[in-house]
């Protein structure tokens, strides 16, 4: 084989991916638990849920399916301590409740995560350096009775991170795959009109959404969004609402090869994410601040270079075209 | 609530249970009757068993192969199996046997854990939909199994299995 040949083929088959945990999803995919304990070889879980409405109503539906096979279990929130005798532990809710328990867990020791449909995206994968969960399960037995704007708000950070994904220029196949899953149960899940399939579509959504971000860098559109929710100017998918679309439009414009890869397959994907988005800004009551958003990220920002400089600038130098227009 | 749950978790027992003791039956039954369950089970080895429970300590049911016969074994009897099907809880159970599902379908949905050489699961699962079309009526039997193929002289042999499972040793 010649030098070049090699080279094309490392470039090609040359890869790293950080594969995720096991992923049960849809009904009865809590009766799964028992079982996966046995084989970790845990009998005695610690469940690990939020001081609140949703963590309790979690830990009923949790109790219950382990009761079922003679389980029983010590349940705690975040705030407490582990007891001593526990062997696995089951975090039980969104965001807070899954980075305690990853950062209480001990590498031996198994970590299941039930989520429902309001996720930040996080749960699922790698959380800023800490373990991924060994297992996560998704069952809408356990969902919360329905506030559709939270779970309309899950979608949209998900299709940020999906989106995201796409400006890679070469994109791995790995990592396409799940980016496409997850744009699927968005497209699948509309419209968010709170029913039980949306709101399952939204939940295995965020969990794809959470494997791509332990494989692909944030971008502009996460980033931007995370630090205007750290300053307590809008939330996150508002602020992914406003700016999602400039950076679909800067992502034509580049002619961005995985957005092609994606049209190929679906026709046109800028249309079809945006499709995605027209239909998730009504229930999530995004449409208002919009304008305001995009001054305000874009006269913050336009100055600060630190975070992927590059990035921003092409997304805002698209978002003031717009505006000029 | 706890105790209709155990009520609940009891009945399912019992109907897996009687279901499991009809399929072990009908099985040995199919051997004797249907020239493809026959070719299937000659494929295996000798000494060959197969075992189908609920985890973790649920009903079951045990087939072996031992000279050259095909044996359904009551549970308490039977030694490690060559190859077990587990599922892995009663409520996963019930889905598949009030045929909710077809065996494929939760295979896929990773609600059966398979120990053992898969191309003899492959065989097994092949027997388990033949052996249905025959238990089952038509439309139940459609949704039970992968892909409906009715054998040829069905209500004929239909009625031998039925016999045999009441009545033979």
């Amino acid at each position: 084989m010649t030098g070049e040949a090699m080279k094309e083929l490392m470039q090609e088959k040359s890869m790293a991916f950080r594969i995720g945990p096991s992923l049960f999803s849809g009904w009865k995919a809590l009766s799964h638990i028992p079982f996966e304990l046995s084989r970790r070889r845990a009998q005695h879980p610690c469940i690990l849920h939020r001081d609140d409405e949703e963590g309790a109503y979690l830990t009923r539906a949790l109790r219950s399916c382990l009761k079922q096979e003679g389980i029983s279990a010590v349940s705690l929130t975040e705030a407490m301590e582990l007891p001593g005798e526990h062997d696995s532990i089951i975090a039980a809710g969104r965001g807070s409740v899954q980075r305690r328990a990853k950062q209480l867990a001990a590498p031996e020791i198994p970590l299941f995560s039930v989520l429902s449909d309001i996720q930040d995206c996080r749960e699922a994968g790698r959380d800023e350096g800490l373990r991924h969960p060994d297992a996560v399960f998704i069952d809408p037995a356990s969902f919360q009775p329905c506030i559709t704007k939270l779970t309309a708000d899950s979608a949209l950070t998900a299709l940020a991170v999906c989106t995201e994904a796409l400006q890679q220029d070469r994109i791995h196949s790995l990592l396409y795959s799940i980016v496409r899953t997850g744009l699927k149960f968005l497209h699948q899940g509309a419209p968010w009109d709170g029913s039980m399939e949306s709101r399952l579509c939204t939940a295995n959504a965020c969990a794809a959404a959470a494997l791509v971000r332990s494989n692909s860098p944030p971008g502009a559109v996460t980033s931007v969004s995370e630090a205007l929710h750290a300053s307590a100017f809008c939330l996150r998918s508002e602020a992914s609402a406003a700016l999602l679309p400039p950076l679909v439009q800067a992502m034509v414009n580049r002619q961005c090869s995985s957005l092609e890869i994606l049209s190929r397959e679906i026709g046109n994907g800028a249309a079809y994410i945006l499709d995605i988005l027209e239909g998730l800004r009504k229930p999530s009551g995004c449409d208002a601040r919009q304008s305001d958003i995009l001054h305000f990220a874009f006269n913050t920002f336009q100055t600060s270079k630190k975070n992927h400089a590059g990035q921003i600038l092409d997304l805002f130098s698209t978002i003031d075209e717009g505006a000029q227009s | 609530m706890v105790k209709e749950q155990c009520m609940g978790t009891a009945a399912s027992r019992i109907y897996l249970s009687l279901l499991f003791w009809v399929t072990g039956r009908a099985v040995q039954a199919a051997w004797r009757t249907d020239r493809e369950v026959r070719r299937e089970f000659d494929r295996l080895p000798d000494l060959f068993s197969f075992r189908l429970s609920v985890y973790p300590s649920g009903p079951g049911l045990t087939i072996m192969k031992k000279e050259g016969t095909v044996r359904y074994i009551r549970q308490g009897e039977e030694g490690p199996a060559d190859l077990h099907m587990m599922i892995k809880s009663l409520s996963h159970g019930m889905s598949l046997f009030t045929f909710q599902e077809s065996t494929a379908l939760s295979a896929s949905r990773g609600r059966i854990a398979i120990y053992g050489d898969l191309s003899y699961a492959c065989s097994i699962v092949r027997v388990l939909d033949r052996v249905e079309i025959y238990l089952l009526p038509r439309v139940i039997a459609k949704r039970a199994v992968k892909r409906y193929e009715s054998p040829p002289a069905k209500h004929r042999k239909r009625f031998m299995i039925y016999l045999r499972v009441l009545f033979s040793p």
